[in-house]
């Protein structure tokens, strides 16, 4: 049985998967999102007696019937340096990618991650709302465009509250300063999510299937993923979970459709706060820090019976 | 209070207002535009408890007198936002959608249609998944082949075959439907195309609200005559009640075939046509109503 890897091959979780495939001695292809416009071809046919066909990737013919599983790591089209170059490269581009994931969306097969898992991040106060049902804490949130209310939630927790995006746009997460009240005005124009400060240690869990691997974060940045930016550093080192929370991990990815996820914590004491579960988590940056085998684990997921 | 989320355009929802106002109900229609810029909105979410209110024209609306929703905006365009540059306006559609869905989502009164993962107005599938959910429910669904380009789809276009051809790079959910003379004449086409059998035969629209079936038959210029719900199979019915299920929705209108005395489903939308609603007068708005004034009834 095959597996295939489908994104961009120079992409660094893309490539440690691939290495990881390689040490397993795995029969695997790679869909590399950059040729797809030249090399990948795919022709299927669906009907009442059931679905088959093939996908050609360069010179070899692959049987549908014949794929196991799928890591799917595709990055939106427009994004792609070459297909901005040329209209054609890209609609032929998309036109590949829509064959495929309409193929992959049915075949009974494994794929990290099913795309309604995917899409469950998309809204962060949405997905708080299923993560609380999982037993974890979330940090009060107020999502406002009245500044009244706004001033009112901040001056609450004396000034412990950061901002940041509703929807899966990435933005850096930023405390509220004081002089950022006189700005607050600007919320009128669109509803803005604050969220209380919780102190304590960033831990990012990666998930995969039954497995965790749980990374402590420490840095004096809000936001550590931009630690750099500030001028400060982030260490990361490996931790044990209690099981209890390794559990609730586990089960909140299974809530959310997902096989595999990047679940960020912050314990305060006792307390785990869970404030967001990463759809497509980066998780090179962790595993090339700490030498958890991630990737290791992806491609047995990927590849067991 | 019923919420009515909807253009202000839409027939459907705006006549189920009326029918709510004709039966003493409070209703407060929102557009798009009131909702990005002339309704404050509160949203507080906590580890144990939410609250919800909005404010429109002084009249302020919590989570708690909120009787039902009909909801028929699907997203937010960019053109709401005009003063904004197109990135910005893009970041402004994404986090007005964003905060709608999980509003909708929290609400317990009933809502027609509930939003899914990402869709505010309902459940979205592609095509390919909707047929194979159709077929796993035991409903009859067109064949079709996906093709590496339109060169290799083109020499079945000059067979005549009785199909629909789609250039699956143009846009993802709204994909361009090609003539035959665009394969014949342009065989070089090189994007992905997806060729999906046609039928001959009688063109029915049948519209599930909740359980209740309503048929009609559709003239070739979109000409509408209601039917019996007698004449849908019960094979069909039984199919359409367990898809509409699990689809989770609660209204929507599914097109069907009757070729060889078989019923093909075609397709399916959250929103349907008001000309196949207002030939069963009336009778459907009533059935929306009573669902969401909770007085459902049964029948198969």
């Amino acid at each position: 049985m095959i597996t295939l890897v489908c994104g961009v091959r120079q992409e660094t979780p893309t490539l440690l998967l691939i290495k990881a495939l390689k040490e397993l001695d795995a029969d695997f292809h790679v869909v590399n999102q950059e040729e797809l416009s030249n090399h990948v071809q795919v022709r299927w046919s669906y009907d009442n007696n059931g679905c088959k066909g093939t996908i050609r990737i360069k010179d070899e013919y692959l049987d549908i019937q014949n794929i196991s599983g799928v890591f799917l790591r595709f990055m939106s089209t427009e994004h792609m340096p070459d297909a901005k170059k040329n209209e054609a490269t890209l609609t032929k581009t998309r036109s590949v990618i829509i064959s495929l994931t309409d193929l992959l969306d049915i075949l009974p097969i494994k794929v990290i991650n099913p795309k309604y898992g995917m899409m469950t991040n998309f809204s962060k106060p949405n997905q708080s709302l299923m993560i609380r049902k999982s037993m974890f804490k979330i940090p009060d949130t107020l999502i406002t465009n009245k500044p009244a209310l706004a001033t009112s939630f901040i001056e609450h927790f004396n000034f412990n509250v950061i901002y940041k995006s509703i929807s899966c746009e990435r933005s850096i997460v930023k405390k509220v300063k004081k002089n950022d009240i006189e700005q607050i005005d600007h919320i009128k124009h669109l509803p803005t999510q604050f969220q209380k400060y919780i102190e304590g240690n960033n831990i990012r869990v990666h998930v995969v299937g039954d497995q965790t691997f749980a990374t402590e974060v420490t840095t004096e940045t809000v936001d550590y993923r931009y630690a750099h930016v500030d001028g400060d550093n982030a260490e990361l080192k490996p931790i044990d979970l209690p099981l209890d929370i390794k559990n609730r991990c586990i089960e909140l990815t299974k809530r959310l459709g997902l096989v595999f996820s990047g679940i960020d914590l912050i314990r305060n004491k006792n307390d785990y706060y869970c404030l967001e579960v990463n759809t497509s988590p980066g998780y090179s940056y962790y595993e090339l820090s700490t030498g958890q085998p991630i990737s290791q684990a992806l491609a047995t997921y990927l590849t067991n019976d | 209070m019923f919420l009515i989320l909807c253009e202000s355009t839409s027939l459907f929802a705006l006549n189920i207002a009326k029918f709510l106002n004709k039966l003493g109900k409070d209703t407060l229609i929102l557009t798009p535009d009131d909702l990005a810029h002339h309704t404050s909105i509160h949203f507080q979410i906590e580890s144990n408890d939410h609250s919800f209110s909005i404010e429109y024209k002084e009249k302020i609306i919590s989570d708690e007198n909120i009787d039902g929703v009909v909801n028929e905006i699907n997203g937010f365009s960019k053109n709401l936002w005009p003063q904004m540059s197109e990135k910005d306006a893009e970041y402004a559609v994404n986090e007005t959608h964003a905060l709608w869905l999980s509003v909708l989502s929290i609400l317990t009164c009933p809502v027609i249609n509930p939003p899914s993962h990402t869709f505010l107005a309902g459940n979205f599938p592609t095509q390919s998944e909707f047929f194979h959910l159709c077929h796993q429910l035991g409903l009859r669904v067109p064949g079709y082949y996906i093709i590496e380009s339109g060169a290799s789809a083109s020499p079945l276009a000059e067979e005549k075959v009785l199909a629909t051809f789609t250039d699956l790079g143009v846009y993802p959910y709204r994909k361009k439907i090609l003539s035959k003379e665009n394969l014949l004449f342009y065989p070089t086409y090189m994007d992905h195309i997806r060729i999906e059998e046609a039928y001959s035969g009688n063109f029915f629209s049948i519209i599930l609200v909740n359980s209740t079936f309503f048929c009609t038959k559709l003239g070739n210029g979109y000409e509408v005559c209601a039917q019996d719900d007698q004449i849908i199979p019960l094979n069909v019915k039984e199919s359409l009640l367990k898809l509409q299920n699990s689809l989770n929705l609660i209204i929507a209108e599914y097109t069907f075939r009757e070729h060889d005395d078989k019923w093909i489903i075609l397709s399916m939308d959250v929103s349907p046509y008001y000309g196949t609603i207002k030939v069963h007068n009336e009778k459907i708005l009533n059935e929306a109503v009573n669902f969401l004034t909770q007085k459902s009834s049964f029948s198969l």
